[in-house]
């Protein structure tokens, strides 16, 4: 009778132990739903000759995510104001970031 | 992204010689006006393609708190490889000293990495998410500690969608897109046959 306690103790701690080990490995598994194009003005949003680099910030402080891109052509960075809301970001166009008073140009690659 | 921590966001990039530029925000936080970009220096030296040992070209920047001291370093993701570069400075004047290289049990990373530090599995470590050339998205695990990070080797993300298995160079930036308490992650993308760069949305399940 001891021993089938002690047996039964020793199952119940292996599937602790797994049961531990499953949930730690299962918050490094996070999982996505398909992906989708972000879109500005009803079309995807598609940077000139390609290379999308994006980031998000509130760029402007109104509460609201904004992004902020690269693009390969003469390596500019769109800015994309959140027209929607932060939980449902809506992005109607864009304007190509400036500084210094002119458009920011980085040789691209 | 405050790069010298006055409460108003500035800009970094990175570009294809391998400079880091900076533009100071010289507005508001509502109206940001960006002065001239100005070229990082680190170790005195400007960061460009073979300016230190381990500079190299297609820099791809992030800006995050590796070594857990509370002060942001840059993670540079490179043609054949990602460097750190210590902030020796201070919150309001970032200071940087020549590159090391990161590494991970299974090796050095892919080419044209994009890093981004986040606490993926939610140990109270910063793990490493990567972009990669060839498309593949991979998670790091920080097997070491917060002061001290190591990386284990990589583990794949699956991400899903047809056009998307087609695109390469990926850029990551990892959010919280919707407010809906769980990750997600927005992918740029190179598709040369089509010239295109869409940004792909992968919302958490």
């Amino acid at each position: 009778m001891k021993f089938r306690n002690l047996s039964l103790c020793f199952c119940l701690f292996v599937l602790c132990a797994v049961l531990v080990g499953y949930s730690g490995d299962a918050s490094a598994q996070k999982t996505f739903q398909p992906g989708v194009k972000l879109m500005a003005d009803g079309k995807p949003i598609d940077v000139t000759t390609g290379h999308s680099v994006p980031t998000v910030a509130d760029w402007n402080n109104d509460g609201k995510k904004d992004l902020i891109t690269g693009q390969f052509r003469d390596g500019k960075i769109r800015l994309y104001l959140n027209q929607g809301t932060d939980a449902k970001p809506v992005f109607k166009d864009s304007v190509y970031m400036k500084a210094g008073g002119k458009e920011i140009s980085l040789p691209a690659g | 992204m405050d790069w010298n921590n006055d409460g108003i966001k500035d800009l970094i990039s990175g570009d294809t010689n391998g400079r880091v530029w900076i533009f100071m925000n010289t507005g508001t936080k509502e109206k940001p006006v960006l002065a001239e970009g100005v070229q990082l220096k680190a170790a005195g030296k400007i960061v460009i393609n073979g300016s230190h040992e381990l500079a190299g070209p297609y820099s791809k920047i992030h800006y995050a708190d590796w070594d857990g001291d509370g002060l942001n370093n840059l993670l540079i993701g490179q043609l054949s490889n990602i460097v750190f570069y210590k902030n020796v400075g201070n919150k309001s004047e970032p200071e940087f000293v020549d590159p090391v290289e990161l590494t991970n049990t299974g090796g050095s990373f892919p080419d044209r990495s994009s890093p981004y530090v986040i606490d993926w599995d939610e140990d109270g470590k910063k793990d490493m998410i990567i972009g990669t050339e060839n498309g593949n998205i991979f998670f790091y695990k920080n097997i070491g500690t917060v002061k001290s990070p190591k990386l284990s080797e990589a583990k794949e993300i699956k991400l899903e969608s047809e056009e998307f298995a087609k695109s390469y160079r990926h850029r990551l930036e990892i959010t919280d897109w919707n407010n809906d308490g769980k990750i997600d992650l927005l992918v740029g993308e190179r598709y040369a046959q089509e010239k295109r760069g869409y940004i792909w949305l992968f919302l958490g399940k």
